[in-house]
């Protein structure tokens, strides 16, 4: 018997996908750096999280194996989230349709998708070190992106570019906050209720 | 078992992918890229027609048999553009007093064709000390020129709605037989030692 597949975040997260990839969002998303990174790009991960979550059903045992703990998932995320913090590939996604190309597949399906097969396989102790990691990440690219005397990106102006580091900053604050607010409300295990970690 | 071999191989391929990636992570930024990429690959500058600020034509064809530094401004520009006119001041200096002038030119070109007539070309030249022979300051004549110019040295513009534009800040070194083979920063010790690695006085 085939699982039955949960659908409202099926059809959320591809429909987030379309909606991004229209023409009009994202000209006008990439207009600007701060928009290009924290919509466009968590936003493509966000929809593959949801459909990663519509697909967890699907994770069946002998497939399982192969990602045990979560471990293979998480190992393909931060792979993938990895390559899309190099300031350079923001730039060359702007003036490739290939490389934006790669940029609209690669975020929800090498980064989303499986962070949701993982996420909740993740142990605690592991779960906790990758919010601490990236708690620290948005921190320091904050820095950098508000210190920088020189532009990162060359097609964005700098001031767009001191914008983005203080979202981050921001988002990590945001970030810290909801994460460490179960800690005071819960008794016994700690629930995991924060949004999904991404760049 | 499974899940450590499959992640394993997975981590090594992110790694591999991050180590393209980042050009051996030596660049993370498009501004290092361009500056590797150049040095790898020379790049041949389209031998495009300008205008100088004593209103002469310069072909950039001329140079050959020169090395030629070149930086890109816009006359109006309040803050770095200026910066840029005082450091290629003191590169003439050293260029002179090294006794380098029949071998060295350099050139200022405005990418603000609309704006920059001879006229503030030539104010910003003499504002700094271009001499009009070693240093000259100059404008492509049509837009095309312009974008192929900005396209062959891989310079970014982007104007700004308060300043007017922000754009690359470097030296970019050409070659005696017109190729772009080396991007510096701006700084004149370092702007002297490719010049002079490239004349062979190093």
């Amino acid at each position: 018997m085939t699982p039955v597949l949960p659908k409202p975040p099926l059809l959320a997260g591809v429909a987030l996908w379309c909606l991004l990839a229209l023409p009009a969002v994202r000209g006008a998303l990439e207009a600007r750096l701060a928009t290009h990174v924290l919509v466009e790009l968590l936003g493509l991960v966000v929809a593959g999280y949801l459909i990663g979550i519509a697909l967890r059903p699907l994770l069946t045992p002998p497939l399982r194996n192969w990602n045990r703990h979560g471990l293979t998932g998480l190992a393909l995320a931060i792979s993938c989230g990895a390559v899309w913090m190099l300031p350079r590939w923001i730039d060359a996604a702007l003036e490739s349709p290939a490389v934006e190309t790669v940029k609209f597949a690669s975020l929800p399906l090498l980064l989303g998708l499986p962070l949701a097969l993982s996420w909740n396989q993740l142990g605690t102790i592991l779960r906790g070190f990758v919010k601490a990691n990236f708690l620290s990440m948005l921190l320091f690219l904050g820095w950098l992106y508000i210190a920088a005397p020189v532009r990162l990106c060359n097609s964005y102006l700098i001031d767009d570019q001191r914008l983005l580091g203080t979202a981050f900053i921001a988002l990590a604050g945001l970030l810290s906050l909801l994460w460490s607010l179960p800690l005071f409300f819960s008794r016994g295990s700690v629930v995991d209720g924060g949004p999904i970690p991404t760049h | 078992m499974r899940t450590l071999v499959a992640a394993g191989l997975i981590l090594a391929a992110g790694l591999g992918v991050f180590t393209w990636a980042s050009d051996g992570w030596r660049a993370v930024t498009a501004e290092g890229a361009r500056r590797l990429a150049v040095a790898a690959h020379p790049v041949t500058i389209p031998g495009v027609t300008m205008e100088d600020m004593d209103g002469h034509v310069l072909h950039l064809s001329q140079f050959k048999g020169r090395v030629v530094l070149v930086e890109f401004i816009y006359t109006t520009c309040p803050t770095i553009c200026q910066e840029l006119g005082a450091g290629f001041a003191e590169v003439l200096e050293r260029v002179r007093k090294r006794g380098m002038g029949n071998q060295a030119r350099l050139l200022s070109i405005s990418f603000d064709i609309d704006n920059d007539t001879p006229e503030l070309l030539r104010h910003y030249g003499q504002h700094h000390g271009a001499d009009g022979t070693i240093w000259r300051v100059a404008r492509p004549t049509s837009r095309r020129d312009l974008e192929a110019l900005l396209a062959a040295f891989g310079v970014k513009v982007v104007p700004d709605p308060l300043y007017g534009f922000q754009h690359n800040v470097a030296v970019h070194v050409v070659d005696r037989e017109g190729r772009l083979v080396r991007i510096v920063d701006t700084e004149p010790d370092e702007v002297v030692a490719a010049l002079m690695r490239q004349v062979g006085r190093l």
